[in-house]
């Protein structure tokens, strides 16, 4: 039976352990009250004490922020010293006052520093000012009895070996936003990667920061450290590019816009990557004013985007070479397969030209490509259908992020019939299949995209993801970072051997039109390409030459070298240069040279 | 007799609702004090959401005073089942918070089942112990009657909620106690969790061996938990005899004191409104576990009586745990203080608790069997 009435005899056992159970309680509750009594009454005067100007505080130690060195462990990125002035509001006398005494011995801006002080913590000290010359810090120094309340730290900014030569690759510092603090461990003030390396490593580059548990005296200066959790520094990065080549690059780019990257075959590395016009990373130490970073926000020629992976340009003729090798493992052509080129193709009502206006005549593979004739890539196309085409470009990774491990890589695109029906509700014209394949139309590609293309072909079908970090350290140990393997292409030997011996003699034959990057005793495989910025009757009417910088077209080169045992992809790219044939071909030529006397290849 | 007069407020036990409502009516002040902002002179939503938590605290409790508790121990397994569905269910699909999985998210509202498992639990410790009689209880009985315990100790502990698990096991323990246990017996489950303390330290995650290490000794981690009892004690001990006033803690207002309107309210109390104000909340809290056991005596059906001892135990434990943490006599576990600590589960399952021991009060002039 559940639910009984105890008889007396068990009642009585039950009152009896019930007033058992309330001594027992009413001692427990005792020893807290004891314990109460000895706090708050015995112990009284001393955590009074304690607490008045709390006197126990916590104060982060800055952990060291990783450095950043070259393929060559040339230190591009270090840190150096740099004095913050800091106030703890709860120790000042008078909070508006001190600032005003500040502002005539620094150029504070009052304003912002009384918000900044406003949106701290009791006794969290608020960043008033980065970068105190030496003379500001011993004048404070001297007076400090005249600033109740003010701190200053040293902390360290980044010091760049040179400040332009790879803004785009190591990116920039900034100021922590009110999310990293609230969720991320930063505390208000901190500095954080904002772009580049210092975004995508910035996790391994910050280190862990200790902790030193303080006793402070009245005016909450250090009175006696009471115990300390040392700092860990950041990870050194060891990027694969190459300073003296970035040098160089940047040099041979001083003036002009665009895009170079050098790409290691073999191991995936990235030696070089340029993109002019470029930004001083020096402006953003110890900060970047509001100005400033409007005048680089702001400027037409966008020097803070990174035209190796944001930028987006249709590919022009550098897309035939995915062209021949689509026509050649689909056995739609071979390379002694001709088409009649008079100048121009007529399909349908629409008339396609080649750019020599006057015919190739009857011309093979390689001379379509070493003399880079539209007309038979169009014919080709043609051949191949938009289907095939766009499949091909999706497997040697257009359209799609190659993965480096940098910030805000862009996709390009690549289009097929699907897509069209999405984001235009028609279905594929064959006239677009025919500017597609001489890389005109509706692709986008970033030069990265260009040379893990070429990188492809080259490796023996391999799309794998390219990188600029070479290794990072891990408890001193260097870690190299692994290869990522993204895709497989099937690519013949004889087909790969066939486009390289055409793409060395599109640079080295007499009709090359890449004849501009031709090295003293290296053999240089490459393609040029100009993609059109302006449809062609719009610039006619210009003389040749006389065109106005911003309607003339983009130029590409992309190459190859040692042609006969391919070793580097070296991509160029020059907004609005002309034709690929002009400037992209010579930087081409200068790069590969500079990479000759660096030793990455020998001259036979 | 009043036997067949279904419900007699005459019986209506004032003094346990008027202090259950100014236990509740302490934690709005604390709660209102720890998340009040002194820059922008307003305190966070918490105390006014944790008003509409009283307020729906009242109903249920008037809901289960009205209810024969009778009803709710014929199912008592059928909620137990009930409460360990949901347990189950919050470890595989609950939400992720403070690195242990222990809400379910319905609508608006974080929902966390092993603070009304509570419920079921002490209706189950009610039908386990209604063989109460002279006899203590030898190995066998303690093991067999144990079997309950096993499941939803094991569910909350792996979620991991070492701290709400400690008290599913301290009530049964309590219990056990309260029913006798042999004297070998006693010694040899002595000697067991002897041995079963070290087997379940390498269960226990990083931080929670970090929370027992640094309450063994402080200044192992002084930068984290050790850091936190030390800005306790300083809080309390600094609030003196009659504390700083109102909205005056300062040690309190600090960023120092993780969890105050949860964990550490008991600090806050003590900060600003001293000795006095903390000796205040230690007599109401005695005055409630007294009126409790008196109700048991009182009861006249051994249910009943049992409920109201395990009422009174959990009570008395979170409250002391809760309190004895802040003092810096015990680790920091995440068990809140009933009634004072901001949340409406355990707010919820407090005053339904105290309902079921009103109606026990209700009831007790009624012959055992009537429902």
């Amino acid at each position: 039976m559940l639910f009984r009435i105890l008889n007396n005899l068990t009642l009585e056992h039950f009152l009896k352990k019930t007033n058992f159970y309330i001594v027992i309680v009413a001692m427990f509750f005792l020893i807290l009250i004891v314990r109460l009594v000895y706090l708050e009454i015995f112990a009284y005067e001393k955590y009074k004490l304690l607490s008045e100007n709390n006197r126990i505080r916590i104060v982060d130690i800055k952990a060291d922020r990783g450095l950043i060195k070259d393929r060559n462990s040339k230190n591009i990125v270090v840190n150096a010293p740099n004095y913050n002035l800091y106030v703890i509001k709860e120790d000042s006398v008078d909070i508006d006052v001190l600032l005003q005494d500040l502002s005539s011995v620094i150029k504070l801006n009052v304003s912002a520093a009384q918000k900044r002080v406003d949106g701290m913590f009791i006794y969290e000290p608020a960043l008033l000012y980065r970068g105190l010359s030496f003379q500001e810090v011993s004048f404070l120094f001297e007076h400090i009895n005249d600033f109740p309340g003010i701190k200053i730290e040293v902390d360290t900014v980044r010091c760049y070996l040179d400040g332009e030569v790879y803004s785009h690759v190591v990116g920039y510092m900034g100021e922590v936003l009110v999310e990293d603090v609230l969720g991320g461990g930063y505390a208000a003030g901190d500095l954080k990667g904002q772009n580049g390396i210092e975004k995508v490593y910035e996790d391994k580059l910050r280190g862990q920061n200790g902790a030193r548990q303080v006793e402070v005296n009245n005016f909450g200066l250090l009175n006696k450290i009471l115990s300390e959790k040392p700092s860990i520094s950041g990870e050194t990065i060891q990027l694969s590019i190459d300073f003296d080549l970035q040098s160089f690059a940047h040099n041979l780019m001083k003036g002009k816009k665009g895009a170079i990257v050098v790409l290691d075959i073999r191991t995936n590395e990235v030696i070089l990557l340029y993109s002019g016009p470029t930004y001083d990373l020096n402006s953003f130490i110890p900060y970047i004013s509001n100005e400033e970073w409007e005048k680089l926000a702001n400027n037409g020629d966008n020097p803070l985007m990174n035209r190796v992976i944001e930028g987006g340009y249709p590919p022009g003729s550098v897309f035939k070479v995915l062209m021949a090798l689509a026509g050649l493992q689909e056995g739609k052509i071979t390379p002694e397969k001709t088409f009649y080129c008079n100048g121009s193709m007529t399909y349908g009502s629409f008339k396609y030209k080649c750019w020599k206006k006057y015919g190739h005549g009857k011309i093979d593979l390689r001379r379509a490509l070493v003399e880079s004739c539209d007309v038979y890539f169009y014919d080709l196309g043609l051949l191949l259908g938009i289907d095939l085409i766009s499949s091909y470009a999706t497997k040697l990774g257009f359209g799609q992020i190659t993965g480096i491990d940098l910030p805000n890589e862009k996709a390009g695109l690549f289009p097929s019939r699907k897509w069209k029906k999405k984001a235009y509700k028609l279905s594929w014209y064959p006239g677009e299949t025919i500017i597609t394949s001489i890389g005109q139309g509706y692709i986008i590609t970033t030069p990265l995209q260009v040379a893990v293309f070429f990188s492809t072909i080259f490796n023996g079908g391999n799309l794998y993801q390219p990188k600029v970090v070479k290794s990072y350290t891990q408890n001193g140990e260097y870690i190299s970072l692994q290869d990522k393997l993204i895709d497989t292409v099937e690519i013949s030997d004889r087909n790969r051997d066939f486009l390289l011996s055409a793409m060395s003699d599109a640079v080295n034959s007499l009709h090359g039109t890449g004849f501009r990057a031709r090295v003293k005793n290296i053999l240089v495989g490459g393609k040029t390409g100009t993609s059109q910025v302006v449809s062609l009757d719009k610039v006619e009417k210009y003389e040749d030459g006389k065109i106005p910088e911003k309607l003339r077209d983009h130029s590409w080169f992309a190459s190859v070298f040692p042609a006969d045992n391919p070793r580097y992809v070296l991509v160029t790219m020059i907004e609005h240069g002309g034709s690929g044939g002009r400037s992209a071909s010579s930087i081409t030529g200068a790069i590969v040279n500079k990479m000759v006397d660096l030793g990455y290849v020998n001259r036979k | 007799m009043l036997i067949g007069n279904k419900y007699n407020f005459r019986h209506f036990d004032i003094t346990l609702f008027i202090l259950t409502i100014l236990l509740m009516c302490t934690g709005v002040f604390v709660i209102y004090s720890a998340s009040y902002n002194h820059k922008t002179g307003v305190s966070e939503y918490y105390y006014m959401k944790q008003i509409y938590w009283i307020i729906a605290g009242l109903f249920t409790f008037l809901f289960f005073s009205l209810l024969n508790y009778k009803r709710l121990v014929n199912f008592a397994y059928l909620f137990y089942l009930l409460g360990v569905i949901l347990l189950l269910f919050v470890l595989i699909k609950g939400q992720i918070g403070m690195g242990a999985q222990r809400w379910i998210n319905i609508a608006d509202f974080r929902l966390q089942p092993s603070e009304f498992f509570k419920i079921a639990w002490i209706l189950v410790i009610a039908v386990q112990f209604s063989d109460f009689d002279c006899n203590k209880l030898g190995f066998v009985q303690i093991l067999k009657k144990s079997s309950v315990l096993v499941i939803p100790f094991i569910l909350i502990f792996l979620q991991p909620d070492l701290g709400t698990a400690t008290i599913f096991l301290a009530t049964w323990a309590i219990a056990l106690l309260f029913r006798g246990i042999k004297k070998i017996t006693f010694i040899l489950l002595l000697v067991i969790s002897l041995i079963a303390v070290p087997s379940i330290w390498f269960q226990l995650k990083d931080y929670q061996k970090d929370r027992v290490l640094t309450f063994l000794n402080p200044e192992k981690d002084p930068f984290g938990a050790g850091y936190h009892i030390i800005q306790s004690k300083i809080a309390i001990g600094s609030g003196g005899f009659f504390g700083k006033g109102f909205l005056s803690g300062t040690q309190s207002h600090l960023n120092f004191l993780p969890e105050k309107h949860t964990d550490f309210v008991f600090s806050v109390l003590n900060e600003e409104f001293g000795f006095f104000g903390g000796m205040l909340l230690i007599l109401l809290f005695f005055t409630l576990l007294i009126r409790i056991l008196q109700i048991a005596s009182i009861a006249r059906e051994i249910t009943g009586q049992m409920i109201c001892i395990a009422v009174a135990s959990i009570c008395f434990f979170q409250f002391f745990v809760n309190a004895a943490m802040t003092v810096g006599m015990m680790p920091v576990v995440g068990i809140p203080m009933p009634f004072i600590s901001y949340g409406g589960s355990s707010l919820i399952t407090f005053t339904s608790m105290l309902g079921i021991v009103n109606s026990i009060a209700l009831n007790r002039f009624k012959n055992p069997g009537d429902l």
